[in-house]
C-alpha cells in the first residue's frame, strides 16, 4: 500500500486526475450496476414467483379430480407432461400427505406407506407456499374438491433461466461499465491534459528562468484559474527581467565606481606615500645631521617623523584591506623557513616590548617542520599585527608568540597579558576600524583595520581565527592554518617559475 | 417459463376435457379405425390391439421386416403392422385374414383364439420375462391374514382383459370357492359373503389405492410386486400366489397355411441365434420366443378349463 501510495504520488498530474476520475466513474457505474442488477433480480424472481403461482393454480386444478380418485397413473401422466428443463419436478400427495405420483415414476419413493413432511405441510397451505432453494423454486399448495382438502401439489421450477437471465444483465452492465470507464479514462485524460499543458508549459519556463533566461514568456492559450496562473507568471518574469537589468546596470556601475575607487587609492597612495617617505627620510636626515638642534628640537622632528610614519602605515593598512577586498591580493605560498622568520621577528618586536617594559617570548613547536608552505609576506602581516597589537595593549607582563603543531594545522598563538577584550567584542574587532571602544583607540592609537587585514588574510589561506579573553585578564589569539604539503608546493612552485 | 406455460396448459386443459380417472378402452379410441382390411397374400402381416397405433406399427415394424425377409421362400415379400381398436376387431381381421399373426399377453390372446380360432403358437418372452403369475397381498395394518379373511372386502384388480389383473386371480379365487362380485367404485358396499372387486385399469393405481387404504387388498403381477420398495413389502401381507401363465403368447390365423406356420415358427425360435435376430428381439423388448412348456395341447386343455371357471 505505501509503495502504491509513493507510486501514485510520482505520477504526473494529468495520470493522478485521469485514474482519479476513471476510479470515481468506477465505483459509481459499480454501486449503479450492483443496484440495478439487485433490482432486476428481485424483478426476475417476483415474474418466476408469479409463473410458478398461476402454473400451481393450474396444476391444482387439473389434479383435483385425478387427487380424489387417486387415479395415480393420470397423476403421473400429468407430472410427466408438466415436468422438462423449467420444471424440474412435480409431486403429487394424497390427502393424508403421501406422494401418490410424480414425474419420476420411481417405485422406491411412490410406493411408500408412510406419508412425506412436505405433503403433510402443503395439506393445510391454502395459499402458495413459495420457497427459493438452491438453483430452484419450490412452490406447493392443497387441492381442493368442492370445500374439501383432496391432496397437495408442488412444483420445483428451475432457476436456471432466471439466473441465466441475471447473468445476462450482469454482462451488459459490465460490458455498459466498461465503455463507460473507457469513456470516462478519455474524457478525465482529455480534460486533464487540457488543464495541465499550460501548468507543464509553466513548468518548463520555469525551470528556464530558474536557469537564467528571464525573457521566457508563455506564449499559450490558456483561460479561468490557468489563465490567471498564466498571467502572473508573465508579469512575474517580466518584473525579474527588469530588475535583472537594472541590476546589471547597478553592478556595471558599482564595479566602474570600485574600479575607480582602486585607480584613485593607487593614484592616491603613490601620490601620499612618496612625499612622506621623502619626509620621513628627510626627517631621519635632520635627526643625524643637525648637531647644534637643541633636544626640544630634536623632539619635535621625532613626533614628526613618528606621525609621517603612522600616516604611512595607516595609508599602508588602507591599500592593503582595498587590495584584499577587491581581490586583487594574490598570495603565493612558498616554502619558508618559519623559524628564520620567527627570530627576524622577534628582533623587531622585542624593541618595542623593551621599550614598554615587557618581556618578548618565542617559541617553535619542535613538531613543526623546518619549512612551512606559507605566503611569507602574509604570514609576517599576521605575526607582526598580532604581536604588536598584544604589545600595544599590554602594559605590564609578558607577550608570547608560540608556533605549534596539531594534527592537519600549524597554528600561531599569540597571548598577552593585556588589559584583555569584553566577551561581546570578540567578533567586532575583526571588522574594519573598529577596537574595542572610543577611548581604547584613543589611548593606543591605530587605524582600526589591522586584524582586519589579518582576519582577511587567514581566510584567503583557508585558516581560522579565534580569540579568548576577558578584561583585564589579557587575550589569546589562535590561528589555525591547514599544513600545505612542502614538497608538493615546491613542485608546484618551480612549475610556477618555469612557466614564468 | 411463458414459453412452456404455453405447451403446458392446453396439455392440462385437454387432459381435464378428457375427463381425467376415465381410461380409454380400445373401442373408445378406435371409432375411427378401419373394419375391413384388405389381405394380400405376399404380405405377412402383424396384429396388435393399441388405442396408439403410431407408437404400436412403429414398435412392432422391424419384426415385421425380419420375418418377411426370412419367410422369402415362403412365398413372402413383405411384411407390416396392423393395429386394432379392440379385441373384436384383432377376432374379424384374424378370421377374415387380414392379420396373420397376432402377439398380445396370454389372457386376450385366449380371447380371441376362443372367438377366432387363432391358434397359439410360440410363448413370447416381453421384458426378459416368458411367464409370470398373480400376487394378492394387503398390508399388516389391514388385519388381513388369509384368504378366508377377504370376504366382505374389497380387492382391487387391474382390468377386465388383463391375465396377471383379472384373469389368474378371478380364476384362483373362483376355484377356491369364493363368489366375487364386480364394484363400480372403491366405495361400493361389500357383504361378507362375497369378495367384491373393483377395476384400476392401472398397476400403479391399485398399489396406491392399497397403500392410501383406499381397497383392502391388491392383485398385481409377480414382475410389478417385486417393484415394491424393499421397506414398504416388509409391511405386506402375502395371501395367495396363483399358478403361472406365459406372459405374452404369439397366435397365428387358423387358416394360415401350414407350411407358413411351421417356418414361422422356426425362424421366431431361430431369433436368438443371428445378429440381425438379437438386434431386432432388442428392439421389440423381448428376449426370445420359445414353445410353450408342456406343450399346445395341454395348454389349451388347461386354459380352457380355467375359462369355465371364471366365465362360470
Amino acid at each position: 500500500m505505501t509503495y502504491l501510495s509513493g507510486k501514485f504520488r510520482n505520477l504526473q498530474l494529468a495520470a493522478k486526475f485521469s485514474i482519479g476520475a476513471s476510479l470515481l466513474v468506477a465505483i459509481t457505474i459499480a454501486a449503479i450496476s450492483l443496484l440495478s442488477l439487485d433490482q432486476e433480480r428481485q424483478h426476475f424472481r417476483h415474474d418466476l414467483e408469479e409463473q410458478a403461482n398461476l402454473l400451481l393454480l393450474s396444476t391444482s386444478l387439473a389434479s383435483d379430480t385425478g387427487l380424489y380418485e387417486l387415479d395415480a397413473f393420470y397423476l403421473s401422466n400429468l407430472a410427466s407432461e408438466i415436468s422438462g428443463d423449467e420444471v424440474l419436478n412435480v409431486r403429487f400427495y394424497d390427502d393424508t400427505g403421501r406422494l401418490v405420483a410424480d414425474n419420476t415414476g420411481d417405485p422406491e419413493t411412490l410406493f411408500i406407506i408412510e406419508p412425506n413432511a412436505t405433503g403433510i405441510d402443503l395439506l393445510d397451505e391454502e395459499e402458495p407456499l413459495l420457497r427459493w432453494e438452491d438453483e430452484r423454486l419450490f412452490a406447493g399448495r392443497n387441492v381442493l374438491l368442492g370445500n374439501g382438502v383432496v391432496g397437495a401439489v408442488s412444483l420445483e421450477l428451475s432457476t436456471e433461466e432466471l439466473n441465466t437471465q441475471i447473468a445476462a444483465t450482469r454482462n451488459q452492465a459490465v460490458g455498459a461499465a466498461f465503455l463507460a470507464i473507457i469513456a470516462a479514462i478519455a474524457v478525465a485524460y482529455a480534460l486533464s491534459r487540457s488543464i495541465t499543458a499550460p501548468i507543464r508549459q509553466l513548468a518548463q519556463a520555469s525551470s528556464q528562468v530558474a536557469e537564467g533566461n528571464y525573457k521566457v514568456q508563455y506564449e499559450g492559450n490558456a483561460s479561468g484559474e490557468v489563465g490567471e496562473l498564466v498571467n502572473s507568471f508573465n508579469t512575474m518574469t517580466e518584473a525579474i527581467r527588469l530588475k535583472t537589468r537594472d541590476l546589471q546596470r547597478a553592478t556595471r556601475d558599482a564595479q566602474e565606481a570600485s574600479r575607480l575607487k582602486d585607480e584613485f587609492l593607487s593614484v592616491m597612495s603613490h601620490e601620499l606615500r612618496t612625499p612622506l617617505n621623502a619626509m620621513i627620510g628627510f626627517l631621519g636626515i635632520v635627526q643625524m645631521t643637525e648637531k647644534q638642534m637643541t633636544d626640544k628640537g630634536l623632539h619635535r622632528v621625532e613626533r614628526a617623523r613618528s606621525n609621517a610614519e603612522r600616516l604611512l602605515a595607516l595609508i599602508n593598512d588602507i591599500l592593503d584591506i582595498s587590495r584584499i577586498e577587491s581581490g586583487r591580493m594574490q598570495l603565493v605560498p612558498t616554502p619558508v623557513n618559519i623559524r628564520q622568520e620567527v627570530a627576524k621577528l622577534n628582533d623587531q618586536m622585542a624593541v618595542l616590548a623593551e621599550e614598554k617594559g615587557l618581556s618578548l617570548v618565542v617559541s617553535v613547536d619542535k613538531m613543526l617542520p623546518e619549512m612551512v608552505t606559507v605566503d611569507e609576506d602574509a604570514f609576517t602581516k599576521i605575526a607582526t599585527n598580532l604581536v604588536g597589537n598584544a604589545i600595544k595593549f599590554t602594559e605590564e607582563g609578558q607577550v608570547t608568540l608560540a608556533l605549534l603543531k596539531d594534527t592537519n594545522d600549524w597554528i600561531i598563538e599569540v597571548k598577552d597579558t593585556g588589559v584583555g577584550i569584553p566577551a561581546h567584542m570578540h567578533q567586532i574587532i575583526f571588522e574594519r576600524f573598529r577596537q574595542v571602544d572610543g577611548s581604547t583607540k584613543r589611548k593606543y592609537g591605530g587605524s582600526g583595520l589591522g586584524l582586519a587585514i589579518t582576519a582577511s588574510l587567514i581566510r584567503a589561506m583557508n585558516g581560522t581565527i579565534n580569540v579568548t579573553s576577558a578584561p583585564n585578564e589579557g587575550a589569546t589569539f589562535t590561528v589555525r592554518i591547514p599544513i600545505v604539503d612542502t614538497a608538493r608546493s615546491q613542485a608546484l612552485s618551480r612549475m610556477e617559475v618555469e612557466v614564468a | 417459463m411463458p414459453k412452456q406455460l404455453a405447451i403446458i396448459l392446453p396439455v392440462i386443459i385437454a387432459i381435464i376435457i378428457s375427463g381425467c380417472g376415465n381410461q380409454s378402452t380400445p373401442e373408445d379410441s378406435g371409432s375411427n379405425q378401419p373394419q375391413q382390411l384388405p389381405s394380400d397374400a405376399n404380405l405377412l402381416v402383424i396384429g396388435d390391439v393399441s388405442d396408439e397405433p403410431d407408437q404400436s406399427t412403429a414398435f412392432w415394424q422391424p419384426l415385421a421386416n425380419y420375418l418377411a425377409a426370412n419367410l422369402v421362400d415362403q412365398g413372402i415379400d413383405g411384411g407390416t403392422v396392423r393395429v386394432a381398436p379392440d379385441l373384436e376387431t384383432m377376432t374379424r381381421w384374424l378370421q377374415s385374414g387380414v392379420v396373420d399373426v397376432y402377439i398380445d399377453s396370454s389372457y386376450p390372446s385366449l380371447l380371441v383364439s376362443r372367438d377366432s380360432g387363432s391358434i397359439p403358437i410360440l410363448r413370447h418372452g416381453r421384458g426378459g420375462v416368458s411367464e409370470y403369475h398373480s400376487v394378492i397381498f394387503t398390508l399388516n395394518s389391514t388385519g388381513l391374514t388369509e384368504l378366508d379373511d377377504l370376504e366382505g372386502q374389497l380387492v382391487a384388480f387391474d382390468a377386465p382383459y388383463s391375465t396377471s389383473g383379472f384373469f389368474l386371480p378371478a380364476y384362483f379365487l373362483i376355484d377356491n370357492g369364493y363368489t366375487l362380485s364386480e364394484k363400480s367404485s372403491n366405495n361400493a358396499a361389500v357383504s361378507e359373503d362375497e369378495i367384491g372387486y373393483v377395476f384400476s385399469y392401472q398397476d400403479i393405481n391399485a398399489l396406491q389405492w392399497l397403500l392410501s387404504n383406499r381397497v383392502n387388498a391388491v392383485v398385481t403381477d409377480s414382475i410389478t410386486f417385486q417393484e415394491i420398495p424393499a421397506s414398504t413389502r416388509e409391511q405386506i401381507v402375502i395371501l395367495a400366489e396363483t399358478e403361472s401363465l406365459p406372459s405374452q403368447l404369439v397366435s397365428v390365423a387358423a387358416d394360415l397355411n401350414p407350411n407358413l406356420r411351421d417356418a414361422l415358427v422356426e425362424v421366431m425360435e431361430a431369433m436368438t441365434e443371428s445378429e440381425e435376430g438379437l438386434a431386432v428381439l432388442d428392439q421389440i423388448d423381448t428376449s426370445n420366443f420359445d414353445t410353450i412348456p408342456g406343450g399346445l395341447e395341454a395348454f389349451v386343455t388347461r386354459t380352457n378349463q380355467m375359462f369355465a371357471v371364471v366365465e362360470g
